[in-house]
């Protein structure tokens, strides 16, 4: 949204710009960001309205024409232009030899190919208006030429982002950011007076403008009355400025004075031909089912049952609040038009514009909630311009449909809650006259003859009664966000809440995905994160399908293109990419997954948590070494609940067909099968082009881990006996599991065995066996053991080994 | 002999059976030299092409082009199959035990944003906020719809929401969970939601689709406006370590009123303002938390008594802290998951 001070100060005469960025820092805190405040036209230096007289050929170019310019002086001035449109009897604006236009062109008396030129006729871009270099500007005949126009072009133009308000439909106009403007550095804001327009005397029979509403729940009000004897041209220069400056490129007249009136007071407007319709019949109605429009940007539209049309008896001639037709638009030729100024419900407008992919000027302020209020003065304001510019006669009575008319809101507001809800002491007919000046009146206050409320004995609550135009105003919390802008928030003081001695409560998710995520990288893997969304290409390698994965309707790209329910691929993408800085790292990640559930629509798919981690490397058993040292940490910083070992014979089903089938194992807590820890399947690494790497990988379900205990565990009593050490050297079975040994001599229950821990282990190559030696301690609870007793307990453990298939060395 | 175009035919069917034939990436990679190799009759039978005439050459030459073609990736189809039934036979004999004591090696670091969460956590706890994770796919309702934004408000322009559906989508902001708090628990409800959240936007160095928030609610009798302005100074002066200067600046969110943005002096060049400073390009300023009174509506979606109970939210970016704290200046490299950026932590 882009505003022009020249135009603001039509609403508030008095006021100026002392300092940019002091203006833009004041509205910052008073209102909503200004995104830039900019001074335009002050590089333009003299330029005039010259009148083209004599257009004659170039002597060496088929582009150029040389022109003789009326510039207002006794002679005419000659000057070489080449824009497609330069004709006699065209006014434009002339730059004279001296002057200069946009970007820094110095205007000189110069030769152009071989023809003397004293001066420019300029393009729009020239002139800093619009980015159009195709054409010279067209004026209409109000200024004489030879008028200095220089001066007209300097203004202050400020930008505010449309998203910044969303719920302010009245700033959208010139209007209502003076109205802030006048509020915000105290200057006084002119109240306009609109007189409805009532058609003149005239010989011709009144035109009779009927217009039916069809549905008033989505049509709130349509008001429109006709005009005659138009003459449609290019607008005065001022009018041209205006639009250009608020963003708006000039076209003609007539739609720059609707557009004019849009953005002076909020009010979206549309010029109908009158001649291009069928019968003077207006029916405002819901559109039939493949009806179909071409709008004015000559795309056509297929049009849905919900969406609003504006037809006559034919059909659709436009998308109510939204776009015209192009069959109905106003040319060149049109004399007689039709002026619409309607009130549409903001959300159809909204959902039409969306289901159309087309967005206007106009939807930008409907689908914020336009004033009702403000239609006829929107076609009191239009008549007027069209009757000044355009030589235009009122050619009907005007139409006003209007089935359910806006109540005026009242709200109390109690005085003594700005100080409850700000936490600051505002006086209170600071308080009022803040509300007064934003457009709100107080009722019950009494008036003094100057016309000046006065301010003794302002009880609370008062009654404030809501203007039309603040419809995003409902109750009392509204007026407080009024009074407490305007006042500064930056004059609201810093307080601590008063608060109760209560604890957060502990969050075991915190608590325990810091622990294990510190284990991890204590064991040499490095947290990433990685996005959520991911596409076919990282499934690829893993021999996944993405069917089984929820997709986004409409993603980013091709690689954002799923919820990702598994978190490997991502890791190995993120491996391959390190493999340029190094080949022995790995990395892990904690983060939330999506399971696809039948009834999307319904429910909200299950979310759990997963860890999983990865490493590269050379060589298969040192590389899962590696990484099994970051599980084992992590273990440890669970207290030991989590055990990686063999997979069970029931579990082996459920072994990801990425993991390497001899090379996996299983990370259960208690019985619960957490995930999987092994070295992925060579084809994998084949198909993700890692052939001469050995790449190792876990991921588990972190949601159980989660609800763990980590505050309980069952203590040993300390025993002052002597504590014997004795090591057991075994070879092991062949394919067998370390996870197993361990367990074979836990089941045996032996009180004295205090721990056990593997000290040695070696591969004999010739033989293709693996020697294994435990270390294990041996102590009494209360006794100090005997030689026999340890030789019994160090038999039980050989037992143990050799029943499930070990050797003794 | 020239080459006839009836000399491709039988050529080509051969070499598929071979190719077809071949059980091994040796015997397969023999057969390839045999059939396209220099020897090849393929090759001796394209040597011949120039002794035909310019028609019957761009004929005859285009068959044979198309045939060699075909054989090739009939070729490459089976040496991938190949190449993974003897990557599969081969394995049958890889045993490892992958459940003996892992091997020590170096440690690495955790990600910036766990050590910074940390921080922050522990501030908002010791001020007595629970803190609460939100989830990644949330519903319209929860998203939009609680936090007073009903479907079809122009409000909803500003979130780019990656949507699953119409009721699902990824959520927007951690306010998410503002709904769920504040109807499961009974005031004084403090509480903070850092995680993860997802727009669908264009990524540079200041914009990702993928970003941390953390929101932040406070809802007891009589908290006002002033409380919020204190409640986030005292976060940002002991996040940062210092008294950090803040300034406050209205704003517009449908689920606070009034709403406001809080902005903290530039921490790069305190305040000074100079063009190129890489923090606030010249403001002085920066928007670090958006924030605002709850707004009724959403306390009445939550069966709070508005009449009874106020509160205030915020939501801020925490990428956007940790990249003030450390002078990061690209916000991609957090989900880069490059190493040289991570382990400088």
């Amino acid at each position: 949204m882009k505003l022009s001070l020249n135009w603001l100060k039509n609403h508030i005469p008095e006021f100026e710009i002392a300092d940019n960025e002091q203006f833009k820092a004041r509205v910052d805190t008073r209102l909503s960001e200004v995104e830039h405040v900019e001074t335009r036209g002050d590089k333009l230096h003299l330029l005039v309205v010259g009148e083209i007289m004599q257009v004659a050929a170039h002597p060496s170019s088929d582009k150029l024409v040389v022109c003789q310019v009326n510039v207002g002086m006794s002679d005419l001035v000659q000057i070489v232009c080449g824009a497609p449109n330069a004709r006699v009897g065209l006014y434009s604006v002339a730059a004279m030899p001296g002057g200069q236009v946009y970007p820094d062109i110095k205007i000189g008396v110069r030769e152009v190919m071989g023809v003397e030129s004293r001066g420019m006729l300029c393009a729009m871009d020239e002139l800093g208006l619009w980015p159009d270099h195709n054409k010279i500007i067209e004026l209409d005949k109000s200024l004489a030429p030879g008028t200095d126009v220089t001066a007209m072009f300097k203004d202050v133009v400020l930008e505010i982002e449309n998203k910044a308000l969303p719920h302010r439909p009245d700033v959208f106009s010139h209007r209502g950011v003076a109205r802030e403007i006048s509020t915000i550095f105290k200057t006084p804001l002119i109240e306009g007076v609109f007189e409805i327009p009532q058609a003149s005397a005239s010989e011709d029979a009144p035109v009779n403008l009927k217009v039916e509403i069809k549905n008033d729940e989505l049509c709130w009000r349509y008001s429109a009355i006709t005009l005659k004897s138009v003459s449609v041209g290019p607008s005065p220069l001022w009018l041209q400025i205006a639009l250009a400056y608020a963003g708006m490129k000039p076209i003609n007249n007539v739609v720059d004075i609707t557009n004019y009136v849009m953005h002076d007071i909020g009010q979206p407007m549309h010029a109908f031909d009158l001649d291009k319709l069928a019968g003077s019949e207006i029916i405002v109605r819901e559109a039939a089912k493949g009806e179909k429009l071409i709008t004015i940007d000559h795309a056509e539209r297929e049009l849905q049952p919900g969406m609003l049309v504006i037809a006559d008896k034919n059909g659709a001639i436009a998308v109510g609040g939204v776009m015209g037709g192009v069959a109905t638009e106003v040319t060149e030729t049109t004399q007689n038009i039709v002026l619409e100024a309607a009130n549409f419900e903001m959300y159809s407008i909204r959902r039409t514009s969306r289901r159309l992919g087309l967005r206007s000027e106009a939807v930008t302020r409907y689908e914020k909630g336009v004033d009702p209020e403000l239609t006829t003065v929107g076609l009191a304001l239009a008549c007027q311009m069209l009757q000044d510019i355009c030589g235009a006669e009122i050619s009907s009575e005007i139409t006003d449909n209007y089935p359910n008319p806006q109540p005026q809101k009242v709200i109390d507001l109690d005085l003594l809650s700005v100080r409850r809800s700000l936490g600051v002491d505002i006086d209170k007919s600071r308080i009022v006259q803040t509300l007064e000046n934003l457009g709100f009146t107080i009722g019950g206050l009494e008036k003094l003859p100057s016309g000046i409320i006065s301010r003794q004995d302002i009880s609370t609550p008062v009654q404030v009664l809501v203007p039309s135009f603040r419809r995003d105003i409902n109750a009392e919390y509204d007026l407080l966000e009024e009074v407490g802008r305007i006042f500064g928030y930056e004059h609201i003081p810093v307080t601590a809440p008063k608060r109760d001695l209560n604890i957060p409560a502990y969050n075991r998710f915190t608590h325990i995905s810091q622990k294990a995520k510190a284990a991890l990288a204590n064991g040499g893997l490095q947290e990433v994160l990685t996005y959520s969304m991911v596409g076919e290409r990282i499934h690829q390698p893993f021999g996944l399908k993405t069917d089984d994965l929820i997709a986004l309707m409409q993603p980013i790209s091709d690689e954002l293109a799923f919820v990702r329910n598994l978190l490997l691929p991502s890791l190995l993408d993120k491996t391959q990419l390190n493999l340029a800085q190094s080949t022995d790292f790995g990395l892990f990640e904690l983060s939330r997954v999506a399971i696809k559930t039948k009834d999307l629509l319904k429910d909200i798919p299950p979310q759990p948590y997963k860890l999983a981690g990865m490493r590269i490397g050379k060589d298969a058993a040192t590389t899962y070494g590696k990484l099994k040292y970051a599980l084992d940490l992590l273990a440890a910083s669970l207290k030991q609940q989590l055990v990686i070992k063999a997979v069970t014979a029931e579990d082996t089903r459920q072994i990801p067909a990425y993991f390497h089938p001899k090379q996996v194992a299983g990370i259960y807590l208690d019985q619960e099968l957490l995930g999987f820890s092994g070295n992925l399947h060579p084809s994998v690494l084949h198909k993700a082009d890692l052939d001469s790497y050995a790449v190792a990988a876990f991921e588990l379900n972190f949601d159980s881990i989660v609800g763990l205990e980590l505050g309980k565990t069952a203590l040993r009593d300390i025993s002052n006996y002597p504590m014997v050490m004795r090591d057991i050297s075994f070879w092991q079975k062949p394919e067998s599991y370390y996870s197993e040994i361990l367990s074979v001599i836990q089941q045996l229950k032996l009180p004295e065995l205090v721990s056990i821990e593997l000290s040695d282990r070696y591969t004999d190559k010739e033989q293709n066996r693996v020697s294994l030696t435990m270390s294990l301690k041996l102590q009494g609870a209360d006794r100090t053991l005997t030689q026999a007793e340890i030789n019994d307990l160090l038999t039980k453990v050989s037992g143990a080994l050799t029943s499930t298939g070990h050797s003794l060395r | 002999m020239a080459i006839q175009l009836s000399d491709i035919e039988p050529l080509s069917l051969q070499g598929l059976t071979d190719i077809a034939a071949a059980d091994t990436t040796v015997k397969l990679l023999q057969v390839k030299q045999s059939l396209l190799g220099k020897d090849s009759e393929f090759t001796k039978l394209r040597a011949t092409l120039k002794d035909l005439s310019e028609e019957e050459r761009r004929e005859v030459g285009s068959s044979l082009a198309k045939a060699q073609q075909k054989l090739e990736s009939a070729f490459l189809t089976k040496i991938e199959q190949l190449e993974l039934a003897e990557i599969s036979s081969k394995i049958q004999t890889d045993f490892l035990d992958v459940t003996l004591p892992g091997t020590p090696t170096k440690a690495a670091k955790v990600h910036p944003h766990t050590q910074e969460r940390l921080r922050l956590e522990e501030i908002f706890q010791e001020m007595g906020f629970t803190v609460w994770e939100p989830y990644m796919l949330d519903s319209d309702y929860n998203n939009f719809v609680a936090l007073n934004i009903p479907d079809g408000h122009p409000a909803r322009d500003m979130w780019d929401t990656l949507r699953i559906n119409e009721n699902l989508a990824f959520i927007v902001h951690t306010s998410s969970m503002q709904n769920r708090i504040l109807s499961s628990q009974e005031p004084p409800i403090r509480a903070i939601v850092p995680g993860k959240t997802f727009r669908n936007e264009a990524t540079d160095a200041r914009h990702e689709h993928s970003f941390f928030q953390v929101e932040g609610i406070y809802v007891d009798k009589g908290i006002k406006l002033s409380d919020l302005l204190g409640t986030i100074k005292v976060f940002l002066n002991s996040y940062f370590g210092r008294e950090m200067p803040i300034k406050v600046q209205p704003t517009y969110f449908p689920f606070v009123e009034p709403g406001l943005e809080v902005m903290m002096q530039c921490p790069v060049c305190e305040g000074a303002k100079p063009l190129d400073c890489g923090g606030c390009s010249g403001s002085g300023w920066m928007e670090v938390i958006p924030c605002g009174m709850i707004h009724p509506n959403v306390l009445k979606a939550a069966g709070i008594d508005s009449n009874v109970y106020s509160g205030f939210a915020w939501g801020f970016g925490l990428d956007r802290l940790i990249m003030i704290k450390y002078g990061i200046k690209d916000l991609r490299l957090f989900h880069s998951g490059r190493l040289d950026f991570l382990n400088q932590f």
